[in-house]
């Protein structure tokens, strides 16, 4: 990643997620620089195409790269600074946010059943046919199987 | 069998193709799948932290953006839907939500029940059998007991409600309004080559508990181990047809750009609603391509325009997480209502909002920016406390929505890339507005305090259907109830392509089974099956 583009890439987050609070900036070291970091040494293949983008970005400079970002041109780079954004502990703090974290996916059944039985109770949504297109499925359904 | 000839040629190693391929090889049906991209790069899936995965060009919902080995250009330019799709092993169902919604009795029957577009040749009840088998291989978790359909159940339990659901589920309630627990091919349990899903809820974007139930994981290592010869970076591009106009294989270039024709006494195309009719135009004399007697290869495109609405809540609902997929979904305005304005409707499924990355996303959240002085406030308000309505409405078909080859965006060996051409129609522009504004009272009365409203999101042409429609009148359709292109009698088409009608359901549910059906059928009919000389 070049220092031109590097410096674009970094100008520009802290334009997108300002200091404030007592927060660090989207561009700060302890945010962009300190991601950036960690990419470069466990996922080249992001760090590349963020390197393409600062690529992009030394090309336009600050102000044509943040009016392409505001035209959601560079996706990838707007999800990566609010990803670098929490992985500062502070901005994590604040949200209340404690990163993704394994969930067994067992519901409590009891309770949404005893939501469902109110719908289960009511007949089919009104205006669907459902009741006219199964009668015509029984008369179709010898010649089309 | 050589190795260049099998019983079958399969196009397309998405779920339809896997279906295929791995049922085929069950009963010692030689298979050779040809499938232009790779296998999902999983390792590529997950940004470090990680609070989404798959954020990064690999992981791209556009062909265009993402420039992978199996994709060919879209022109969307003159398109209202940007056109998705990913090209590899599991095809669309490695990017798919997995929402797994079967069609409706009466999406079968929009024109006897509603007087628009055209029913379909075979009936719900002909797939039911079907339904339940395939709802097993891909892990499907739900709730019995819907009104809305049919009794069936499903094959696993469902995935939790959460404090959004909850809240979602007793406006409805409140309202009258249907709702049920989501169906979703995601595993609440281990079962076969799945594991249990632990709701970091990036399904979208690459699973990493295997949870998902998606086909290069669900059916590709088992079709494999049958024999299955499955062939990736093979660009098929045309079907080749012998003197009495039967298929007789299929040419595709490899990776290094040689040219192999593959011969077959029958070919599936299974390349989704542009890739199909992308081969079929580019076969035959080179004039209106192969199959085309009715002149329809390629129009009639539906892609479900999608609309979004979010409610935003003064406590936490813990929607970072959870199944994506839907939490719930509701049916409520599906059917025509004589007194609204539009005719059919709109299936809509509740979704999270997702980590820290996805706060600024145009999924779900629209093309508003939030970035500048207001985006710690916009991030505060989003991140947990959250969660939306997806409103997938019913499109009806239009033959000046087409899919046409475009040479003049060729891939790097010269295949024609293609040119969409779709407009939204009155009916659905009316058909969303409504919803919208029906699912912003829903997420009112569920206590949410403001709602933020995409009206259509254009990157959301994720079901690519009917440029090959089925009918029983080869004068007025492609492919007969089977599958099988009129013209052409070993030649069928597996995906989405052969809808008549998109319903409003997300399609693969419905996709799955028809390729079950067609392919048990094309093995009980193999001795009087048609084949080339």
């Amino acid at each position: 990643m070049s220092p031109q583009g590097r410096a674009v890439l970094t100008a520009v987050a802290a334009g997108m997620v300002p200091a404030a609070d007592g927060l660090p900036s989207g561009g700060a070291e302890s945010t962009l620089g300190a991601w950036l970091g960690r990419i470069e040494a466990r996922d080249p293949f992001l760090f590349g195409q963020l390197a393409e983008a600062a690529g992009r970005a030394a090309e336009l400079g600050e102000d044509g790269f943040r009016r392409a970002v505001d035209a959601g041109e560079f996706p990838l780079f707007e999800a990566a600074v609010l990803e670098a954004w929490f992985g500062d502990p502070a901005v994590r703090e604040r949200y209340g946010y404690q990163g993704s974290v394994p969930v067994a996916a067992i519901a409590d059944e009891p309770r949404m059943r005893e939501l469902a039985a109110a719908v289960a109770a009511r007949p089919a949504p009104a205006g669907t046919g459902f009741e006219a297109a199964l009668e015509s499925d029984v008369s179709r359904s010898g010649g089309a199987q | 069998m050589s190795p260049d000839r099998a019983d079958v040629v399969v196009v397309g190693a998405g779920p339809a193709g896997a279906i295929a391929a791995r049922r085929l090889a069950e009963d010692g049906v030689s298979v050779v799948c040809l499938e232009q991209g790779d296998w999902p790069d999983y390792g590529t899936a997950r940004a470090e932290g990680t609070l989404r995965a798959g954020i990064g060009r690999a992981w791209s919902f556009e062909p265009n953006e993402r420039r992978g080995v199996g994709d060919y250009a879209v022109d969307d330019s003159d398109s209202d839907i940007a056109a998705i799709m990913f090209n590899g092993v599991g095809g669309g169902s490695v990017q798919y939500a997995a929402q797994w919604t079967r069609n409706l009795p009466s999406d079968f029957r929009v024109r006897s029940l509603d007087g628009v577009a055209e029913d379909w040749p075979i009936s719900y009840a002909d797939l039911v059998p079907y339904y339940e088998r395939v709802e097993r291989d891909f892990g499907v978790s739900g709730l019995s007991g819907d009104p809305a359909y049919p009794s069936h159940s499903a094959a696993l339990p469902p995935a939790p409600l959460g404090a959004g659901g909850d809240l979602v589920a007793q406006a409805q309630n409140e309202l009258g309004w249907h709702w049920w627990p989501g169906t979703n091919a995601i595993a609440t349990r281990d079962t076969g080559t799945l594991g249990a899903c632990l709701q970091h809820g990036v399904c979208m974007w690459g699973c990493p508990e295997r949870s998902k139930g998606s086909a290069d994981r669900t059916h590709w290592p088992a079709a494999i181990a049958l024999g299955a010869d499955l062939r990736t970076r093979a660009r098929a591009h045309a079907v080749e047809v012998d003197g009495r106009g039967r298929a007789r294989g299929v040419r595709y270039l490899d990776d290094a750009g040689a040219e192999h024709l593959v011969g077959a006494d029958v070919v599936i195309l299974a390349a989704n609603g542009l890739g199909t009719p992308r081969i079929l135009l580019n076969s035959g004399d080179g004039r209106d391509g192969l199959a085309n007697s009715s002149g329809l290869v390629g129009k009639r495109l539906m892609m479900h325009p999608f609309a979004t609405v979010v409610g935003l809540f003064d406590r936490p609902l813990g929607t970072t997480q959870g199944v994506w997929g839907q939490i719930v979904y509701s049916l409520e305005f599906y059917g025509t209502d004589p007194d609204r304005d539009f005719v059919r409707g709109a299936k809509w499924g509740l979704v999270p909002t997702g980590g820290p990355a996805s706060m600024s996303s145009s999924y779900p959240w629209g093309e508003e920016r939030i970035w500048g002085e207001g985006v710690h406030d916009r991030v505060a308000e989003r991140l947990g406390r959250s969660i939306g309505w997806g409103i997938i409405a019913e499109d009806l078909p239009d033959e000046a929505n087409r899919v046409t080859l475009a040479p003049d965006r060729p891939d790097r060996d010269g295949l024609p890339g293609v040119k969409v051409t779709y407009s939204n129609s009155e009916n659905s522009s009316r058909l969303l507005a409504f919803n919208v504004e029906r699912a912003k009272e829903s997420l009112l009365a569920a206590g949410a305090y403001e709602t933020v409203v995409a009206p259509q999101i254009r990157e959301s042409g994720w079901h690519l259907l009917g440029t090959t429609m089925m009918g029983e009148d080869p004068a007025t359709s492609v492919l007969d109830g089977w599958g099988r292109a009129h013209d052409v009698p070993n030649l069928y088409v597996f995906d989405g392509s052969s809808w008549p009608t998109s319903s409003g359901t997300n399609p693969t549910a419905t996709v799955a089974a028809l390729a079950l059906r067609n392919t048990e059928r094309l093995l009980r009919e193999r001795n009087v099956q048609a084949v080339p000389a």
